[in-house]
């Protein structure tokens, strides 16, 4: 089927490349070797007890971190800290019900953390990808404690040492959450002013460029 | 560190093999030493990497680690469809080289036929293209908010290995019109922005860019507003 111009087949082919986009995606996140910062693995495990607290403050720690991250259940660790991609046991995987993951989250995360929960079936095995987007404003705080887990008023992060999930360990990650904050509201006051055409950049354009001293400097890799 | 270390040389011959894109974002005064030391530069990759979808701008790839030049620091990625080399100088310049994804998917199946063919310079994948160019601008604006460069920037941007090839979707599961396809080797795109500019407008720049893409791929009118909506749905997650 080829897809003809006009926005009837564009609309149409939107939704494909909505499909193509996600397969993309899940197949580089599921195959990924090793934890990162924005990217948590975790073993199969049903939506219950313990894990409800750990994966909420995994989250909330995704969402205060520059650009969110993703959770991947259904990766087990192996002794060299790499990551096996076995999947999840059926009823582990059918315990997931986005709806409920959503509203259980919502009571902890303030202000209110957005994420989406992805089932999916990737080479005859099942994962649950959890997509979470980084804060609009505000950082995430936690709002009510949970067990041993959860605790009102601590914020989370993942750490900047190693790939994982704790309340905020040094002043590096505290500077690091208040500068992506100013950032976002600096750069949101600079796009008003440019859209209402308030912003005058002072600075004349130089025609000065060494463009040639940059090209010689990359030589050997171009 | 488990394998050996590729050499660059190697890297970039298998980038260059297949069509890819060659990036450079740098201020325009030289300055050799604009950013203090090379620990600096390795800080600025990783605190402005974008990472708007499963694969970051730039990657950094644990596997070789980040390797110190002479005045710079460089990072190799050669895994799956991802073949990648950057190299960030302490003049503040930014170079990336990485190979079109979509050549080294290998063999592709098309889902509606029974048809399967080899993907080496067959496409260029059109949200892929709104993507890498939103990061890319993205990525500009962060340092531009690091003081990396002084009032101006230059962003450059190639497409090497273009001719023939024609803008599908994403894993080219379907063509988007068989009239999209594009007649020239390489594209070339270059801005020199404000820093306030590139801050406030790197969205609307990478809509641009992919425009200018677009239409280098026989594709005169583009409709801007899907791009922007394609574009906002990305940046929202």
């Amino acid at each position: 089927m080829i897809l003809r111009r006009g926005s009837k087949s564009l609309l149409y082919n939107e939704f494909f490349i909505f499909l193509a986009m996600s397969e993309s995606e899940i197949k580089t996140l599921i195959e990924y070797p090793n934890e990162e910062r924005h990217l948590e693995f975790k073993r199969s495990k049903a939506w219950d007890g313990d894990f409800k607290a750990k994966t909420t403050k995994s989250i909330m720690a995704l969402a205060n971190l520059r650009d969110g991250g993703w959770i991947v259940i259904g990766k087990e660790e192996r002794s060299d800290r790499t990551f096996e991609t076995v999947g999840m046991t059926p009823d582990d995987y059918d315990s997931f019900d986005p709806d409920n993951i959503k509203a259980f989250v919502y009571g902890y995360a303030k202000p209110p953390v957005s994420f989406q929960v992805l089932k999916n079936e990737y080479q005859g095995k099942k994962f649950i990808l959890i997509k979470v987007e980084e804060f609009d404003e505000l950082p995430i705080i936690c709002q009510k404690d949970c067990g041993e887990i959860l605790y009102a008023g601590e914020i989370y992060v993942r750490s900047k040492g190693k790939p994982e999930t704790i309340h905020i360990p040094t002043e590096a990650e505290m500077r690091e959450i208040i500068e992506n904050t100013i950032d976002k509201g600096v750069r949101k006051f600079v796009q008003r002013l440019q859209r209402t055409g308030l912003w005058v950049s002072s600075t004349p354009f130089s025609a000065s460029d060494d463009e040639d001293d940059y090209r010689r400097q990359r030589a050997d890799l171009i | 560190m488990t394998e050996p270390i590729p050499a660059v040389q190697e890297i970039v011959a298998k980038i260059k093999s297949q069509g890819f894109w060659e990036i450079t974002i740098r201020p325009l005064k030289f300055n050799k030493t604009r950013i203090e030391s090379l620990n600096e530069c390795k800080l600025l990759i990783e605190e402005n990497k974008v990472r708007l979808r499963g694969w970051d701008y730039p990657h950094i790839s644990n596997k070789y680690g980040v390797r110190s030049g002479k005045d710079w620091v460089e990072n190799l990625t050669d895994w799956s469809d991802k073949v990648e080399i950057w190299r960030m100088y302490q003049s503040g310049q930014f170079v990336h080289l990485f190979g079109c994804r979509e050549d080294w998917w290998g063999e592709v199946r098309i889902f509606w036929s029974k048809q399967t063919y080899t993907t080496p310079r067959y496409g260029l994948s059109l949200l892929s293209t709104l993507y890498t160019f939103t990061e890319i601008y993205e990525f500009a604006a962060r340092l531009a908010k690091r003081n990396v460069f002084d009032d101006f920037l230059n962003i450059s941007t190639t497409l090497h290995g273009m001719k023939a090839r024609r803008l599908v979707t994403l894993d080219m599961n379907r063509s988007l019109n068989d009239n999209h396809i594009c007649d020239i080797d390489e594209i070339s795109l270059s801005k020199t922005p404000t820093v306030e500019q590139v801050i406030g407008k790197s969205n609307e720049y990478a809509i641009d860019g992919t425009l200018a893409v677009f239409e280098r791929f026989n594709w005169l009118n583009v409709p801007k507003q899907v791009l922007e909506e394609e574009q906002s749905k990305f940046l929202k997650g």
